[in-house]
C-alpha cells in the first residue's frame, strides 16, 4: 500500500493530470444536460446583477451614433407600418375568404440589454427580464429588424440570450421570396450559413431569409438575414448560401422576448427530420 | 497563505474576464487574463500547482461564462501541465521578469486556444481550422501583448 502511495506521489503530476482531464471530460459530457440548469440559472442571476450595475459604461461611446441610426430607422418604420397595416387587412380578409386559419398573435415582452459579451467564443446578451416576467428557456428574442436569438438560461430577474452567432444556434428557415427551406446556422464568422440548398431551386443574392413555420422556438416570418453570397458546393448538386443577419447583433440595446408556450419536442422532431434529409442529400452527393 | 492569495487574485481575474473582456475585444478576440496568471503561477510553483490552478480557475471560468462546461477546465489544465515542463526552481525570477515569460505565455495561449476551439467547434457548422486561426491565433497574440505589462512592471520593480 505504501509502495503504491509512493508511486502516486512520485508521479503526482501525471496522476493529477489524468484525474483533471477525466473530470473535465465528464463535465463536457453533461454540459447540455438539464442537471446543470440550476447552476446556469444561478450564474445568470449573479452575472446579471453585476452587469446591470455596469451596463451604462458602454453607452456614452455608442449613444450618439445609435441615436442617429434610430431616428433614421423610425422614419423608415413609420412609412412601413402604414403599408403593413393595409397589407394585414387585405391578408386577413383573403385568409378568411380562403378558409385558412389566422396565424397566432405573439405576445411580446420588451427587455433591456444589461450585459453583452461579444467575443466570438461567447456571443451572449443578458436581459433585464427573468422568470418573474414569464421568460423561459427557449423563447425567441427579436427586435423590429429581426431575430436576435433565443433564451439560454433564466434567473428570477435576468435571462441570458444565445445570439445567432453561437455554435449551438440552428433555425428552420426559408427564403422569403421563393419559400425554399433550409436550416440556418452560424459559420464561425460575421455571417450565417444555409447549406445543402439544391442548385435547381431559386435563391438570389439579396433575398430575405425568414424563420419557417416549422420552428416552434422562433415565430414564423421573422427576418433572419439577407442572402449575401451563393457558393456552389464542390462536386455536388447543392449550394451554400451565406446570410448576413438583419440585426446588428453587436449594437443591440433593446429587444422583445416572444412569450409563448414552446413545444420543444416538435422542434426536436423538425430538426431531426431536417438532419435526416441533409444526410440523405449528402449520401446522394457521394 | 500564498495559495489563498492566488485563489483571491484568480477569482478577481475570472470576474474581469467574464464581465469586462468585451471592452478590450478586437475583432472578436480578447486577451486571456486568467491564462497569464496561470503561466505565472506555473513558473513560480511548478507543474502540479500550475495544473491544479488551471483546473480550478478553468472550472470557475466555465461556470460563469455559460459556455461548454469543462472546455476551459480541460484546455487550461493541459496548457499549465505542458508549461510546467519549463519550471526551473533556480531560474524563477529570470523567467518571470524577462522574455521567457512572454514566450511561455504564447505557448500556453496557443495550446489553450487550439484545444478550447477544438472542443468549441465540435458538432457545429464552424470550421475548426478557420476558427482556430481566425480567433485562436489573434487571441494568443493579444494575450502576449497584454502579458508585456506585468513583465515590464516586474522588471522595473527589480531595477529600483
Amino acid at each position: 500500500m505504501k509502495r503504491i502511495l509512493d508511486i502516486l506521489i512520485a508521479f503526482k503530476e501525471y496522476v493529477a493530470l489524468a484525474a483533471y482531464v477525466a473530470a473535465a471530460l465528464v463535465l463536457i459530457g453533461i454540459s447540455q444536460s438539464t442537471d446543470v440548469m440550476p447552476l446556469r440559472a444561478f450564474t445568470t442571476g449573479v452575472v446579471g446583477v453585476i452587469q446591470s450595475s455596469t451596463s451604462w459604461i458602454m453607452n456614452p461611446f455608442t449613444l450618439s451614433r445609435e441615436n442617429a441610426e434610430l431616428r433614421q430607422q423610425a422614419i423608415e418604420l413609420a412609412s412601413e407600418v402604414g403599408r403593413l397595416r393595409r397589407s394585414k387587412v387585405e391578408n386577413d380578409e383573403l385568409r378568411r375568404l380562403l378558409g385558412i386559419g389566422m396565424r397566432p398573435e405573439w405576445k411580446l415582452l420588451p427587455a433591456e440589454v444589461v450585459g453583452k459579451t461579444t467575443t466570438f467564443e461567447r456571443n451572449m446578451i443578458t436581459l433585464s427580464r427573468g422568470e418573474s416576467d414569464g421568460v423561459a428557456k427557449g423563447m425567441a428574442v427579436v427586435t423590429d429588424a429581426g431575430l436576435v436569438g433565443k433564451i439560454y438560461s433564466t434567473s428570477a430577474h435576468f435571462s441570458l440570450v444565445e445570439m445567432l452567432f453561437n455554435r449551438d444556434f440552428r433555425a428552420a428557415a426559408k427564403v422569403g421570396r421563393t419559400r425554399v427551406e433550409g436550416i440556418v446556422a452560424w459559420d464561425g464568422g460575421p455571417t450565417l450559413v444555409m447549406r445543402n440548398v439544391p442548385k435547381a431551386l431559386d435563391v438570389q443574392v439579396g433575398d430575405l431569409i425568414v424563420s419557417s413555420e416549422y420552428s416552434t422556438f422562433f415565430p414564423a416570418e421573422v427576418p433572419i438575414g439577407t442572402v449575401l453570397k451563393i457558393q456552389p458546393e464542390p462536386n455536388s448538386l447543392f449550394r451554400s448560401v451565406t446570410v448576413e443577419p438583419t440585426v446588428n447583433l453587436f449594437r443591440v440595446e433593446h429587444v422583445y422576448v416572444v412569450l409563448k408556450d414552446i413545444n420543444l419536442e416538435q422542434e426536436r422532431l423538425t430538426l431531426e427530420q431536417k438532419a435526416k434529409d441533409d444526410a440523405t442529400k449528402q449520401a446522394l452527393k457521394k | 497563505m500564498n495559495y489563498l492569495i492566488y485563489a483571491g487574485v484568480g477569482i478577481v481575474l475570472v470576474a474581469l474576464q467574464v464581465l469586462f473582456s468585451r471592452f478590450l475585444s478586437i475583432a472578436g478576440a480578447s486577451p486571456d487574463f486568467v491564462l497569464i496568471f496561470l503561466v505565472w503561477i506555473t513558473i513560480r510553483e511548478g507543474q502540479f500547482v500550475g495544473e491544479t490552478s488551471g483546473f480550478a480557475l478553468g472550472l470557475i471560468l466555465d461556470i460563469f461564462s455559460s459556455g461548454i462546461l469543462g472546455a476551459h477546465t480541460l484546455s487550461k489544465t493541459v496548457a499549465c501541465f505542458l508549461i510546467g515542463f519549463f519550471y526551473d526552481p533556480e531560474k524563477i525570477e529570470q523567467h518571470v521578469r524577462n522574455w521567457p515569460f512572454l514566450l511561455l505565455t504564447l505557448l500556453a495561449a496557443v495550446i489553450n486556444n487550439f484545444l478550447f476551439y477544438f472542443l468549441y467547434t465540435r458538432a457545429s457548422e464552424i470550421s475548426f481550422i478557420e476558427f482556430a486561426f481566425r480567433y485562436g491565433a489573434v487571441g494568443a497574440l493579444y494575450t502576449v501583448v497584454i502579458a508585456i505589462l506585468p513583465v515590464l512592471y516586474w522588471s522595473r520593480r527589480r531595477a529600483y
